[in-house]
This record gives structure tokens, C-alpha cells and sequence, in this order.
């Protein structure tokens, strides 16, 4: 199975590469978000697509690189994994509203409710995370192609599907070393 | 090319710190210690000296200093070139010996400063790297309780010619150590040093400090960056001789990685606690990462609630995940798909003056040592623990508000051994001493919970007693000016 990663130029990117690499017996294949066109995504075919964690808002454009534009042609055609960061840029693409948290979570476990769905398959029903992040997706006037697959107990997003796509993001960080039984949502998401 | 090792059992009584001042008026010498004495956190020390090259990396170029048997300076070569890709290139002639009963048989022992990854385009102070080639060691195995005189030699003559050099050498090393002189140099009490109150530091002003966390934190609430290792130095004059200091310090502050090393034109001293990467002959690696810390408990049940502290404290913990996310990150990248394993995670460890949180990690290399460690450093320096999250961010924002460069500080100390086997440690808890100044870096990771007056107390902390040691031996000059003298002329 061929895996692309987009890396927005964070600091855990490797920690999903090693994590999937051992799922699908080889090497991902990682492109800094500037560095990976349309074009070569075309020319690489891969099975899954893969958007880092990353920094600052999603909202600005040199914080993205090409990923707006990956997501938008290929929803469609490869399921995509959004973490953090990249969870926000495919929300922001399907037109939610991203919003600045009330408060910072840098390193926090939090404790997230999972919906009944594929990615989350053998997981329990509430599970602990490790979140980094500064923006969230607004709960309010979500848009109706998204459907909420996990939340706090205070009903912040922690992860979204968009309908009738295999299109996930995921605000916490399930490659994680905080995060239990991450590596099962990657196993889920490449089956 | 040709080489020949040899290995013998050296029976002697004195400790590796006593002979190296044997070696006082040489160039290059020093000593890379475990003065905790404890197997697990350090099982070995290194006396070395006489070095057959000397490479002096600047930005880009470097020196290439060649010295006879009796430490004598014959020839200096320039080159244009990568100071890193030069000590690779010599690293490679030599990592020839197969070997793996003991951790090096001759190597290149020195350091990477900070510069070399954060701020390579300043311009000239001290080396940016430098390593000296040591083909004659002794080793001490502080489990098994043994010394070993370890003498090898690289030529393209004859394999008996390398021999008799070897052998040659050996008696060189050796005489030096039965020739030495004895100092007339009493190492005081920990306590009496550890009561010393410093004055006269030269550092940024904790408001200043201040001001500079609050910008940093700023920059974490807007979503910025999320950890800052943000660091400062302190300088103070120093009258004495970095040896005496090494000898101070060895009793004052042990640590797995004390390391003294005489650059001829400048010195370090370290007291670092903190490993920066060590890879086996058989090329796995291991990681140790140590974020969060508190002081010793002057009681055994206030260090029991300190380390319970430690253990819950939800700011320490934050800061140390995120870096251990980090650190697994950079070494995930250079490591084969499945081999990163966590050994330990977040847990206490007591050092002589601190509390840490530490967590180990271990992998194996995509290539051979020699390969993976410089791709490492290509890929990865600096470290998480030294910069922060995420990294590329945290690095801007050092090079914007840290007063002036890093220098040495936060680089990595140790060797490249010829027998495939690399260890270095992080260079904190550090003096640097160049003529009569020393300098000794101290920081904290910044993240959006820390208080900006308790940083500024744990980085006084954290190298208050450098400064204790070096008041001492100050004091010492001032009233008894003979003690030291005899010996500090004769260094010089």
C-alpha cells in the first residue's frame, strides 16, 4: 500500500511515517506541503493521503502550502487523514468555521468520545489523546456534509467525516506517544 | 591502510582524574568521566592526550593540525571545506577496527557546538567543531573495576611498523603519567563549597528575562510555536586553573557526563546529565531525553513529596511529551520502519544536586554509525529538548530574542571510536573558560503554562554551582596566591 504524507513542516510528522510504516510493511512516502503539486500526487497514485500536524493558523496560506489544493481534487478520489493542523485545513476547505480555542491545549490529554464509525473500529467508546493545538472547528452552524465522529465532554470537535467521502480529520494527535492505541486509528484508516 | 591495536590491563591504584594531570602541559588532552559511579548511568571513563591530527572546523573551512609522537605541533594544513563533511571523511579512514568488548579503542573525541546547526552564517569565534584523533587511551570499566591502556596505529606501513609505533606511543603515554608531578591542590568539602554564596555574575536582568518569556508566551497563545528553549549565558572572571575547576566540580556536581577538555587556546568543563545519542558497533542507537526538573530535597521524605511533585506536575509533564513526540519524530526519520522502541517513559531520576523526568528511548540506523549519525545531524540537530516545538518555529524565535549566539552551549561532547561506535552528550551545565573569562549557559523550556519568575529561578539553578566552585577558587588565588600558582604556570 502506497501512503503520501503532506508535512507541514511539524515536529511529529515522522512519528506517523514510522507508525504507518509499520501497518503497511513499507516506507511512506513524506513531501513538505510546498514541495508536493497537485501534478506529482497525480503521478504518484498513492492508495491514502495523510495531512501533518502542523503550526499557527490554518487560515493563512503559507501555513498550508498545497494541501487546500490536494484536498480539493482529490476527496473525491483517495481517502484523507487530517491531523491537528490537518484536521483544520479540511474543515476550513468544506467550509466550516475555524475559531481560536478558549483555551490552549500543547501537550494535554484529553479525554475524547469516539462515535460508532470504521476509523474508530476496536477502539473504546472514550479515549484518552494527546492535543496540540491553538484553533478548533466551530460547533456552531457546522456545514451539513459534516458529520461529528469525536468530541470533548464539552462538545469541542475532536473529529470529523465528510459525508458520502472517506475524508477524516482528527484535532488530537493519535501517532502520540500520549495518545492510547493510536496506531489503531491509522490501521482502521488504511484498511 | 594498515592497523594495530593493542589492549592491556593497567594496574594502577590512581584514578583516571588523578593521571590526568600528568598530561597538564600538554595540548589536546582530557578526560570524559562518569563521576557517579554508576553502572547504568555511566560505566565508563576515557583519559586521553596526545593526538595524532587536530581538525579546527570554522564555518567553512577548517585546520588541520598534525602532531609528532611527543605532542610536538609539525604542520598546519587549511582547508575550504564543510568542517562536518571533514570529520566525516577522517572519521571514515579510521572507524576500521572490529571490536565490540569495549565502548572505543581510539577515537576522535571532541565537540559540535550549537552554531554549527543553529547559526552557521556568523562570523568567526571559536571552533565551530573540533576533534582531535586519539590512538592511545586509557579506559576504565567502573563496573568491572579495571583500566585498560589501550594504544592502536593507522599507517600504510608494513603491519609490524604499526606495531612498533603503537608500542612506541604506549611508552610515551605511560611516561607521562609516571613522571607526573604532584599538585599541591586539596579538594575541599562539598559542603563548604555548596554554602558559597556567588556574586558578581554577569547575566541578563531578570526583568529583561522576563520581558523575553512574556514575549515567547505571547507568541505560544497565538498559536505560533509551542515550546521555546530559550537560553542565556553568564560570565564571570576566572582566575584558576579549568583543571582545578574539573577537579571541584567532580565532587560538587558528579554526573554521567563530566567531561574536561583542553582545547589549548580554551577549555571546557562539563557536568552534563544528559546524553545526547550513543550508537552501538551493532548500529542500534540509544536516546535519553530529560525535560523537567526540580531540586533535592534536603530531607529524605522532602525528596520523596519533590519527586512526587515532579512526577504529577502537569507543567513537566507537557513540556517533557511533547519533546519526547519530537524526539521520537527526529529519529523516526532516520530510523528503520518499527525499530523505535520507548525503554523508559516520564520517570524520576535523582541526580547529585537535581530531580529529572527522564525517558530512554532505542532504534536502529537506516545505515551504518558513520552514515547515520551525520545524516542525524543533517536531518535533526539541534535536539528537541535544546530548541523546541515545532522546531523549525522555536529556532526563529531563539535566533530573534537569545542575547547573541549560543556558541558551544547546547552543542554535543564526545567521540566517534574506531570501532564503530559513537556517544555524545549535551553540552549544559558547562564552563567554558578562554583566558581569564568563563561563560556557562543556562535555560528552560518556555511553554504556555510556565511562570517567567520560576524559570528564572530554575535556570539559577540549574549552574549556580559553577559559579559556587568558581568564587571558591577565585578566593583561593586572592588569599593564598602560592596554592595555585606553581601548577598554573607550569599548565601555561
Amino acid at each position: 500500500m502506497k501512503v503520501l504524507i503532506i508535512d507541514n513542516y511539524d515536529s511529529f510528522t515522522y512519528n506517523i511515517y514510522q507508525t504507518v510504516g509499520v501497518i503497511t510493511g513499507n516506507e511512506p512516502l513524506v513531501y513538505l506541503n510546498d514541495q508536493i503539486t497537485i501534478k506529482q500526487v497525480k503521478e504518484i497514485n498513492p492508495d491514502r493521503i495523510i495531512i501533518s500536524s502542523g503550526i499557527g493558523s490554518p487560515l493563512k496560506e503559507e501555513n498550508c502550502g498545497n494541501c487546500v489544493a490536494i484536498v480539493k481534487e482529490f476527496y473525491n478520489k483517495i481517502p484523507i487523514l487530517g491531523i491537528s493542523i490537518g484536521n483544520l485545513i479540511i474543515a476550513n476547505t468544506f467550509k466550516c468555521k475555524i475559531v481560536f480555542s478558549p483555551n490552549v491545549q500543547h501537550g494535554e490529554l484529553i479525554s475524547v468520545n469516539l462515535n460508532k464509525v470504521a476509523l474508530f473500529d476496536s477502539l473504546p467508546d472514550k479515549m484518552t489523546a494527546m492535543a496540540y493545538y491553538t484553533y478548533i472547528i466551530d460547533n456552531n452552524n457546522l456545514p451539513n456534509n459534516i458529520d461529528i465522529i469525536a468530541e470533548t465532554d464539552t462538545k469541542t470537535i475532536m473529529g470529523f467525516k465528510v459525508k458520502n467521502y472517506p475524508v477524516y480529520g482528527l484535532q488530537f494527535n493519535p501517532e502520540s506517544i500520549g495518545t492510547h492505541n493510536g496506531s489503531l486509528i491509522f490501521k482502521n484508516f488504511l484498511n | 591502510m594498515n592497523h594495530y591495536k593493542n589492549i592491556e590491563i593497567l594496574q594502577t591504584h590512581e584514578s583516571l582524574a588523578e593521571m590526568l594531570s600528568a598530561f597538564s602541559s600538554t595540548k589536546y588532552y582530557g578526560i570524559l568521566e562518569s563521576t557517579l559511579y554508576h553502572a547504568e548511568r555511566g560505566r565508563y571513563s576515557i583519559l586521553y592526550a596526545l593526538p595524532i591530527i587536530v581538525i579546527r572546523g570554522y564555518q567553512t573551512d577548517a585546520e588541520i593540525l598534525h602532531f609528532d609522537l611527543n605532542n610536538k605541533l609539525i604542520k598546519t594544513e587549511r582547508i575550504e571545506k564543510d568542517p562536518l563533511e571533514l570529520i566525516k571523511e577522517y572519521y571514515k579512514k579510521y572507524n576500521v577496527i572490529k571490536y565490540d568488548k569495549l565502548p572505543i579503542v581510539g577515537g576522535a573525541i571532541g565537540y559540535m557546538s550549537n552554531d554549527l546547526y543553529m547559526d552557521a552564517t556568523t562570523k568567526k569565534g571559536l571552533p565551530s567543531l573540533l576533534f582531535g584523533f586519539y590512538d592511545t587511551m586509557i579506559l576504565e570499566d567502573m563496573l568491572e573495576n579495571k583500566k585498560y591502556l589501550i594504544s592502536t596505529n593507522f599507517s600504510d606501513s608494513s603491519p609490524k611498523k604499526c606495531q612498533e609505533k603503537a608500542n612506541q606511543k604506549k611508552k610515551i603515554f605511560i611516561d607521562y603519567i609516571h613522571s607526573k608531578k604532584k599538585i599541591n591542590f586539596k579538594v575541599p568539602e562539598k559542603e563548604e563549597i555548596n554554602k558559597i554564596i556567588v556574586n558578581d555574575i554577569k547575566q541578563i536582568p531578570k526583568d529583561e528575562y522576563v520581558r523575553k518569556i512574556n514575549t515567547i508566551k505571547d507568541l505560544i497563545n497565538k498559536g505560533e510555536v509551542m515550546q521555546v528553549c530559550f537560553t542565556y549565558q553568564k560570565e564571570m572572571e576566572f582566575h584558576n586553573s579549568p583543571l582545578f575547576l574539573y577537579y571541584l566540580l567532580r565532587i560538587t556536581n558528579p554526573s554521567s557526563f563530566a567531561a574536561m577538555m583542553d582545547f589549548d587556546d580554551f577549555s571546557i568543563i562539563s557536568n552534563s546529565p544528559e546524553r545526547y545519542v550513543k550508537l552501538n558497533p551493532d548500529n542500534t542507537i540509544i536516546w535519553q531525553m530529560i525535560k523537567g526538573t526540580m531540586k533535592r530535597g534536603v530531607t529524605p521524605e522532602e525528596d520523596e513529596k519533590i519527586k512526587e511533585n515532579l512526577k504529577t506536575s502537569k507543567k513537566d509533564k507537557i513540556e517533557h511529551i511533547m519533546c519526547l513526540d519530537l524526539m521520537r519524530n527526529d529519529i523516526g526519520k532516520e530510523s528503520m520502519i518499527g525499530s523505535v522502541e520507548v525503554l523508559k517513559y516520564l520517570e524520576v531520576i535523582e541526580y547529585p544536586n537535581v530531580n529529572h523526568l527522564v525517558s530512554f528511548l532505542k532504534s536502529k540506523g537506516k545505515c551504518e554509525n558513520q552514515e547515520s549519525f551525520f545524516n542525524y545531524l543533517k536531518s535533526s540537530a539541534p535536539a528537541g529538548g535544546i530548541s523546541g516545538v515545532p522546531k523549525r518555529r522555536a529556532i526563529e524565535i531563539i535566533k530573534n530574542l537569545e542575547i547573541g549566539r549560543r556558541g558551544i552551549y547546547t552543542g554535543s561532547l564526545g567521540y566517534l571510536g574506531f570501532n564503530n561506535s559513537i556517544d555524545f552528550s549535551t553540552i549544559v551545565r558547562t564552563a567554558i573558560v578562554q583566558g581569564n573569562k568563563l561563560s556557562a549557559g543556562a535555560g528552560g523550556a518556555i511553554v504556555y503554562s510556565s511562570n517567567p519568575e520560576d524559570e528564572y529561578e530554575e535556570t539559577n539553578i540549574k549552574v549556580n554551582f559553577i559559579f559556587q566552585a568558581v568564587t571558591y577558587l577565585n578566593d583561593l588565588i586572592k588569599k593564598n596566591k602560592h596554592i595555585a600558582y606553581d601548577f598554573i604556570n607550569e599548565c601555561n
